[in-house]
């Protein structure tokens, strides 16, 4: 079996992150940039655990892959269970919909108040 | 060019050109005179009753979350254990102590969700 | 023993910060319900920490640096001032909360644990020396202040802040995480300590490689520390959450993201040292200038008083890069020194902002008029607070800002001088339109019917303002401590 080398697992990584990129700037639904978010922690993993073979650090890269898989786990966890809370006050997943929270116009704000 | 892999990429090929192919020569073949009955989605015979997108119990989110974090542990403890034995003979007792602290602070945590009654399946008043 | 091999017990103070977390639940769990014997322990936890944390900083092995966990983390002056500052502001913040009525009493021993855990994972921060405790602690303290920001379920504000928090977060961790594995495999290890020394000596011909791996950590840290282009989450997350969260976060996170990087650009990188990144310094000075104006211009029209704050502490970590972007000790030194003044003056002005929302449910500035006659002290010390903000004598923000502005013009950098001076002129504007409303307008009538300020928040109030005005007239000290920090930072 040849030896493939580095490059391939960080084009695959780096086509990973891009496509996490990708839906988490175009997704409104909130699971979606969930699913964005966890293939940017996943490429970062291939990254790791591939520059850990290259680099000759036997152990570094993996032990670091696992602690990622761990946070990926818990941050998923709470953006869960923050989602749950927003669900309950807005009604909606969706990100643009969830906007209490905002710059107040100078112009606007004339007219709110009054 | 790397031609050991050549053959993986071949079945992948062949498999996916299998598929297409068996779906897009009976669609072309077949008469298509649709027919509200027909399209209704498939239940093991049943009339589907609703929406298909349905709200989970949020308990099940709840149980979720309890086994990702007891799952995780384990997931630490499976290499621990995998090279104890070597490392109780350079190393004596400490690694044992160490990992005994680690489920220490998790099992804290599992009397707090026992308390709040989170490993409970029908909802009970809550302590708090 | 293997122990003393590993130094743990120079940790200390995370051991116990960490310990207390274990007190609190164990005690709940065995009845302990009372709001204050709760924050007792926390308070009683916190001290002792800090207590050590002085103890480790004047220890002369720990003046010599002391690796713990073979390589994992470093106890050096540096950290040490850092658990300081950290163990105060989350002092500061469990006194302050004990009596806000944003936090139920129902969940107030899980808002210490959130509280307690933000600041456990700041600690490790700060003593990181390896990629994978730097994201481990980054996380930590993430997952924690997501939670507290999201803290009052019955405020829809609060839950959006917290959504919003974690959004941001989420993904800004992962694109850091990203770019920390390219440095991994740029530097080939993941022990900072190793890789200073790889940078410092040369070693790698293709350095200005980092470019993109040290954009990409800049995406993680400038989220936490809140500067531009990364800022825009902070102002709705400031306004949302419970105002004793939007202090704690708008000092405790923030000098951590600082903490952090100043440990990779100047401890790793050594980036005071060599040229390898040319372009490093003009970066930063252009995101400094652009965050302290963005800050600056937004907070001149906003009427919601944490919001005002929200986008003065944007401007302030503007300030606090300018030290960074110089990339040298005494750039480094200033911004310490400022993180210190800037603490005691923000947490000293978000006390009296969460006492008389205690007070009156109201958080516009239009609405918090004549407290200067109301509420003597806590105005007074208000007024304090407002001006070491600003940075006019005799506070410690003035002396802060005068070795910054130092520091720059030293290096070179005039226009970005200039840009924080005018900064600074127009941020007086906004800061003296909240002394206008306190001391220039009358009481609403409604306004005189709540009680009088408690005692606990006057004498925590005073206890936050008395350091601003010490620090403003004899401040040597506290800068010869910054600059033994940083000189156990930088050497190899």
């Amino acid at each position: 079996m040849q030896v493939i080398g580095l490059t391939p697992y960080l084009v695959v990584a780096s086509t990973l992150f891009c496509l996490g990129v990708f839906c988490v700037l175009t997704r409104r639904n909130s699971i979606g940039i969930l699913i964005g978010v966890e293939l940017m922690l996943n490429a970062a993993n291939v990254n790791i655990v591939a520059f850990s073979r290259y680099v000759g650090d036997p152990v570094g890269g993996q032990i670091f892959a696992i602690l990622v898989i761990l946070l990926a786990a818990s941050e998923a966890v709470i953006f869960l269970g923050l989602l749950m809370a927003v669900y309950q006050r807005f009604d909606t997943i969706e990100v643009d919909k969830v906007s209490l929270l905002k710059d107040e116009v100078p112009g606007d704000d004339a007219h709110e108040r009054a | 060019m790397h031609f050991d892999y050549l053959s993986v990429l071949v079945l992948v090929a062949l498999g996916i050109g299998n598929v297409l192919f068996m779906v897009a020569l009976p669609k072309l073949l077949r008469p298509s005179k649709p027919n509200p009955q027909k399209l209704v989605a498939y239940e093991c015979g049943e009339n589907p009753v609703g929406t298909s997108w349905i709200q989970y119990n949020a308990r099940f989110f709840s149980v979720a979350l309890v086994f990702v974090v007891f799952d995780v542990e384990i997931v630490f403890m499976f290499p621990w254990a995998v090279v104890f034995k070597s490392l109780y003979k350079t190393q004596g007792c400490v690694p044992f102590w160490e990992m005994f602290t680690f489920v220490l602070v998790l099992l804290v945590g599992l009397a707090y969700l026992w308390a709040q009654g989170l490993l409970e399946w029908v909802k009970s008043v809550r302590k708090a | 023993m293997r122990a003393s091999l590993l130094n743990l017990d120079y940790l200390l103070p995370e051991w116990i910060v960490c310990g207390t977390i274990l007190v609190l639940i164990l005690s709940y769990l065995l009845g302990t319900t009372d709001r204050r014997r709760l924050a007792d322990l926390s308070v009683l936890g916190l001290v002792t920490a800090l207590f050590f944390s002085v103890v480790t900083f004047f220890e002369p092995a720990v003046v010599g640096r002391v690796s713990i966990g073979n390589g994992l983390l470093q106890v050096d002056p540096f950290s040490q001032l850092f658990k300081i500052l950290f163990l105060v502001s989350t002092l500061a913040a469990v006194l302050y909360s004990a009596g806000s009525v944003e936090i139920h009493g129902k969940r107030w021993m899980e808002f210490n644990c959130f509280l307690l855990g933000v600041t456990s994972g700041m600690m490790f921060l700060a003593s990181s020396m390896n990629l994978m405790m730097v994201y481990l602690s980054f996380e930590m303290m993430s997952l924690s202040s997501y939670v507290l920001a999201g803290y009052t379920r019955g405020d829809p504000r609060s839950t959006e802040a917290g959504y919003k928090y974690v959004l941001f977060g989420a993904v800004s961790s992962g694109v850091m995480l990203f770019g920390l594995s390219l440095m991994y495999g740029l530097l080939g290890t993941l022990d900072m300590g190793l890789m200073a020394q790889r940078t410092a000596l040369a070693q790698f011909p293709d350095l200005h490689l980092l470019l993109l791996p040290l954009t990409l950590v800049f995406v993680g840290l400038g989220y936490k520390i809140a500067f531009f282009p990364f800022h825009y989450w902070a102002p709705d997350v400031y306004e949302g959450s419970p105002t004793p969260v939007t202090a704690f976060f708008s000092v405790g996170t923030k000098a951590a993201g600082l903490a952090l990087l100043l440990r990779l650009l100047l401890g790793t990188l050594s980036l005071d040292q060599t040229q390898a990144i040319p372009w490093a310094g003009d970066l930063l000075a252009f995101l400094a200038a652009m965050t302290m104006t963005v800050g600056n211009l937004a907070a001149l029209n906003q009427a919601n008083i944490k919001r005002m704050l929200a986008y003065s502490a944007i401007a302030h970590a503007g300030y606090m890069l300018m030290g960074v972007a110089v990339l040298n000790v005494a750039g480094a030194e200033a911004v310490l020194f400022y993180l210190f003044a800037y603490m005691f003056t923000n947490l000293g002005a978000f006390t009296v902002v969460v006492a008389l929302f205690n007070l009156y449910q109201s958080e516009q500035v239009d609405e918090l008029t004549g407290m200067g006659k109301l509420f003597p002290l806590a105005s007074v010390c208000m007024a304090i607070c407002l001006f070491s903000l600003t940075g006019l004598p005799p506070t410690a923000g003035f002396i802060g800002k005068f070795y910054v502005f130092a520091a720059v013009i030293q290096k070179g950098y005039f226009v970005l001088a200039l840009v924080g001076a005018i900064n600074t002129a127009i941020s007086l504007f906004y800061y003296m339109r909240i002394m206008k409303a306190f001391y220039f307008r009358e009481p609403k009538a409604e306004m005189l019917a709540a009680g009088p300020m408690p005692c606990g928040y006057n004498v925590l109030i005073a206890s936050l303002t008395v350091p601003v005005l010490i620090f403003g007239i004899c401040w040597s000290r506290l800068y010869e401590y910054c600059s033994t920090s940083i000189s156990s930072l930088i050497a190899h």
